[in-house]
């Protein structure tokens, strides 16, 4: 939260408390009246909002509010959610795979695990008797959108474009380590990866196609290579990969917020806030540079190689590393040091409030995971071989460990009303 | 009078003015005094209080720091400006104006209100 953001939250947060002390005079228990103030006040964040834009201009809330995604819990926690997602709803989507993942069906279940106790609460009349818009209705609708948007490109890019397609296929199968039999894990990502390769001065088919090591258990793929398709052949790697999937989840997600938050009244420039947050420029833009920067030279046949773009490829994984492991529990610190100044000074901690950065945090704890696919793929190719178990770590791993720890962390903090709901 | 009456435009920022003026203070308690002066016949919503002294404070016509409630507790407090005591002033001429005019249109729309009603009744 932005200093902006936290004086006027602050100053709101006085009158919710006054006005319930004010109701526990008049015999109210304090957790009902708790309640009751804050459900007179209405809606705090949109009337933080409101009140920082009149103080400061929209500008100045653009700028608190774009650092404070980046490097909020909720940034990571959006991340995580558009990541696996996005590997969720494909293989219900694509006809192909559907019939032998069973592991998908596992995947859902873990995200309605996720998503339903917020969406039971969202569902459930406010005390003022509407319906309380939430987040869980945009992000599953956003998961539905995301799923549905690459297999409408998918559909088109097949007739237009067979063989750069095909090349495109292969190259994604053998960047993520899918290759011959499971190729569809990272379908979604891949008709975006295949227009990024189109743009880039027009040299597909030809772009993507990539070095088979020997053993590798792919023969689709070694009758791609024996075709002669891939001259000059260049490598994307498995994090660049992951990290096109995960700027896509993010471009795509943002979108929606930005629809949404449009349908909530906000301005187009108040709207597109998401988006121009540092780290989704990092996401967007670091694969985009890295592929501009990948020197094309032919592929070392023979042996596996990727060392031309393994090191930028690292950089870019080491900050995604740096921000999930350090950032996150950086965080965590920042609130026990605050938390802890508060008592020493007398003042009470906001109860709310800390439950609702408890939960963030704790949502945000398996993105580290998202990222272990990245350090994995870039050990299997310096190890020199190939596997197809990457899939199985970025889907059910995050998945499982997500759902565990968001159902045990709602569990423990009971109910998640008023501003604990509405994110 | 009953409290779920609007408020016209404009009067809110007006009696934030005029409570402000009385003495320094924050949203909350200001609240209450409106509250309490008007016998409970207007009540205060948060969503347009606080936005309309922000809107104020921007305006320049009141200031506001940090200081402590009355319970001891961090609070922002606002106090008027010289520029606000302007305005106060300019406000209260302009709705004694507004009201003296108003009055006199009721004073002749009611009898014939009044007088419509009684035949009806007939």
């Amino acid at each position: 939260m932005s200093s902006n953001d936290q004086e006027v939250r602050e100053e709101l947060e006085l009158h919710v408390e006054l006005l319930a002390e004010q109701l526990t005079a008049e015999g109210m228990t304090p957790g009902l009246a708790q309640a009751e103030a804050r459900r007179r006040f209405g809606d705090i964040d949109a009337l933080q909002d409101e009140c920082v834009d009149l103080r400061h201009g929209l500008l100045g809330r653009l700028r608190g509010r774009a650092a404070t995604l980046a490097l909020s819990p909720r940034g990571y926690e959006w991340l995580l959610l558009a990541v696996v997602g996005f590997n969720l709803t494909w293989p219900m989507i694509d006809r192909d795979w559907v019939h032998n993942s069973w592991w998908a069906t596992l995947g859902i279940i873990a995200l309605a695990a996720y998503s339903g106790p917020e969406l039971a609460r969202s569902l459930a009349p406010s005390p003022d008797g509407g319906t309380r818009s939430s987040v869980p209705w945009r992000v599953l609708a956003g998961l539905a959108v995301v799923g549905l948007l690459p297999s409408f490109h998918a559909g088109l890019t097949r007739d237009t474009f067979p063989e750069g397609r095909e090349a495109a296929v292969t190259a994604w199968d053998v960047a993520t380590g899918a290759a011959g039999e499971g190729w569809l894990d990272v379908a979604p990502i891949r008709p975006v990866a295949e227009v990024i390769a189109y743009g880039f001065g027009g040299r597909t088919p030809e772009l993507m196609v990539p070095h088979v090591p020997e053993g590798s258990r792919s023969t689709r793929l070694d009758r791609q290579v024996e075709r002669g398709l891939g001259s000059p052949p260049r490598w994307v790697t498995v994090p660049m990969a992951s990290l096109f999937q995960a700027s896509a989840c993010w471009i795509l997600l943002c979108l929606l917020l930005l629809v949404a938050r449009s349908r909530q009244g906000a301005s187009p420039a108040e709207a597109v806030t998401p988006l121009v947050s540092p780290l989704a420029c990092l996401l967007v833009l670091g694969p985009a540079l890295g592929l501009l920067l990948e020197p094309v030279s032919p592929m070392p046949q023979g042996e596996v190689s990727g060392a031309l773009s393994l090191e930028g490829a690292a950089e870019l994984m080491g900050f995604g590393l740096f921000l999930s492991w350090y950032l996150v529990p950086g965080a965590i610190g920042l609130l026990a040091l605050r938390s802890a100044a508060r008592r020493r000074s007398g003042e009470p901690v906001p109860e709310v409030a800390r439950r609702r950065w408890t939960l963030a945090l704790v949502r945000a704890l398996p993105l580290p995971l998202v990222f272990l696919p990245l350090l994995m793929g870039a050990f299997e190719r310096r190890a020199g071989f190939w596997s197809n178990e990457p899939w199985l770590v970025r889907l059910v791993g995050p998945t499982l460990l997500l759902a565990v720890l968001t159902t045990v962390s709602l569990a423990r903090s009971g109910r998640a009303s008023g501003p604990t709901t509405r994110r | 009078m009953d409290p779920r009456n609007k408020l016209p435009r404009g009067t809110l920022e007006h009696l934030i003015l005029r409570g402000i003026s009385r003495i320094p203070q924050h949203g909350y308690a200001l609240a209450r005094w409106i509250e309490q002066r008007s016998e409970g016949g207007i009540l205060i919503e948060e969503g347009s209080l606080y936005p309309a002294m922000h809107r104020l404070e921007r305006a320049g016509y009141l200031s506001s720091s940090w200081g402590k409630a009355e319970s001891g507790r961090r609070a922002k407090i606002y106090s008027i400006t010289s520029r606000g005591q302007g305005e106060l002033v300019d406000r209260n001429e302009r709705w004694r104006e507004l009201t003296s005019a108003i009055a006199l249109v009721l004073r002749c729309a009611f009898p014939t209100l009044a007088a419509f009603a009684a035949a009806g009744a007939r």
